[in-house]
């Protein structure tokens, strides 16, 4: 009897902890949970960086054919860019070359411009000693001056061409891709030295009811290109039949990407784009059937 | 919770049925170990202060029949409960050579005292062991789910591989967050338990010999 009375004590004592066991265990889930809230909206969100790669083709690849319309809006880009980093990237290509006299690279700059000044000239050797013995002779430092410009002058010389046939082919890569989408008229100032070029051209004759399709499957296309190992070959051609009252009818590939998760976005979106608006009259009644091709890239049409 | 996209409770909601269950479970047994860590701490610490007052008072009082009345303040004493189970014995036969008899009942107490003080303890145990495995097969389970998931996305990039990876070894942390304290825990009780045991073993031989020598003179009443 007495036994049995403590032990139903003890049960209680048992349970009245575990029940605090439970309240402090919800108590720190709480708080973590708090945590994380805070840390989400702590104004130091963690930095993503996008990078998007630019391929321009090699050396050797295709020149600028000459006289196919002017560069659109994409050369008025492109070409600003370019022009200014094309000496400072040949020097800075030379720039390991005197490795033997770093020190020189330095002290050279002030002391061509100073050797007028007296006090200077005292100045330099006492700053340069500890590092090295070689202010003895400033006249060395003239002599690697002039090997080095004659050396920037010679590697820019021979790398000027090839930055300037790199630069051409892109811009011949994208005139054809101007002139392959429609018949635009690339009206586009080229691009300046200062990167002043104003550009417009290159639409093609976009039909508006198309275009505004366009952006309301791309609005739908819930896909990410990080998703993808490679971007090969990563290309779906799709024929979509819309009815007169905008509803997507019918889904046709033509063409399958090698990965499913692209084709099923892509199938995803167009069914989560039905019903499109209605179709325009000029239309007609039917209906009418618009292809599509997906790519990481986006939608064309 | 859905301002931080890596929180901890964005990983468990994206987490499929099985390692939900397994966590579950953990956090379950979690809840029980600090309860229980809890419990036996309060009361170990309890029956060891209670006795060692007892034992002053044991050595202190040379009549045992005011050290039974002194017992009584002291019911969560392990001692105190050993003593006065011994002493009921000792005033229910009162001859001489009896004392095989109490030395039995001393030491039915002590096992009783034994299994009262080790009580729930093993638990400790079964968590310490079980739940950094258990955890880990939740583990195995998410990264199973998340290896399919690469396979049907046909990517292999960190961006694919590593959230299914991360959300996978939710199930691992929890194993261990729920087996370092009962282990922890485990240990300290038994060593205090061991400690009890050991002064229990003692003193049952001490009381022994004081009810030999009262036992020339038959008790009063």
């Amino acid at each position: 009897m007495k036994r049995s009375q403590e032990f139903r004590i003890e049960r209680r004592r048992f349970s009245f902890w575990l029940a605090v066991a439970a309240g402090t265990h919800l108590l720190v889930l709480l708080s973590a949970l708090a945590y994380q809230h805070f840390l989400g909206s702590s104004p130091n969100p963690p930095k993503i960086v996008n990078v998007s790669l630019v391929s321009l083709p090699g050396p050797g690849g295709a020149s600028l054919p000459a006289g196919e319309g002017e560069p659109g809006p994409a050369s008025s880009e492109t070409v600003p860019r370019e022009s200014p980093d094309a000496a400072p990237e040949a020097v800075k290509t030379v720039e390991p070359e005197p490795v033997a006299v770093p020190v020189k690279k330095t002290v050279s700059k002030p002391a061509k411009q100073k050797i007028p000044e007296k006090p200077v000239k005292e100045k330099l050797p006492a700053r340069s000693e500890p590092v090295l013995k070689t202010p003895e002779k400033p006249a060395d430092i003239g002599k690697a001056l002039e090997k080095l410009k004659q050396s920037v002058d010679r590697k820019s010389a021979a790398s000027g061409p090839a930055k300037q046939d790199n630069l051409g082919s892109a811009l011949a890569r994208l005139q054809q891709k101007v002139s392959s989408q429609g018949s635009g008229k690339g009206t586009g100032g080229g691009g300046s030295a200062a990167g002043s070029g104003t550009g417009r051209g290159g639409g093609g004759k976009a039909d508006p009811y198309k275009v505004r399709i366009a952006s309301i499957i791309q609005k739908n296309w819930e896909f990410s290109s990080q998703m993808l190992q490679n971007s090969y070959g990563m290309e779906v051609k799709v024929h979509i039949f819309i009815l007169d009252d905008g509803t997507i009818s019918e889904i046709t590939f033509d063409r399958r990407a090698p990965s499913a998760y692209l084709n099923n976005s892509v199938k995803r979106a167009l069914e989560k784009s039905s019903p499109l608006p209605a179709l325009p009259s000029d239309y007609g009644s039917g209906g009418i059937s618009i292809g599509f091709v997906f790519t990481p890239e986006g939608i064309d049409m | 919770m859905a301002d931080s996209q890596f929180g901890l409770f964005s990983l468990v909601s994206d987490s499929g049925p099985v390692v939900l269950a397994v966590l579950f479970l953990l956090l379950s047994f979690s809840v029980v170990s600090w309860a229980i860590i809890a419990y036996k701490f309060g009361h170990i610490r309890k029956s060891r202060h209670e006795s060692d007052e007892f034992l002053d008072c044991f050595f202190e009082i040379s009549n045992l029949d005011r050290v039974f009345a002194e017992s009584e303040k002291y019911r969560n004493g392990s001692l105190a409960r050993v003593f006065r189970a011994g002493y009921l014995e000792y005033r229910a036969t009162g001859k001489v050579g009896e004392t095989e008899r109490i030395r039995r009942a001393i030491k039915r107490e002590v096992n009783v005292e034994n299994k009262r003080l080790g009580r729930l303890v093993p638990f400790l145990a079964t968590v310490g062991n079980t739940a950094p495995f258990i955890g880990l097969f939740g583990t195995v389970w998410g990264i199973m789910n998340s290896f399919h998931n690469i396979g049907l996305t046909q990517s292999a990039s960190l961006a694919a591989v590593a959230p299914g990876i991360s959300e996978a070894l939710v199930a691992t942390a929890a194993g261990l967050a729920a087996a370092i304290p009962a282990v922890m825990g485990y240990n300290y009780l038994i060593q205090q338990i061991g400690t009890i045991e050991r002064d229990l073993e003692d003193f049952s031989g001490e009381f022994v010999s004081a009810c030999l020598e009262k036992s020339d003179t038959p008790p009063s009443a």
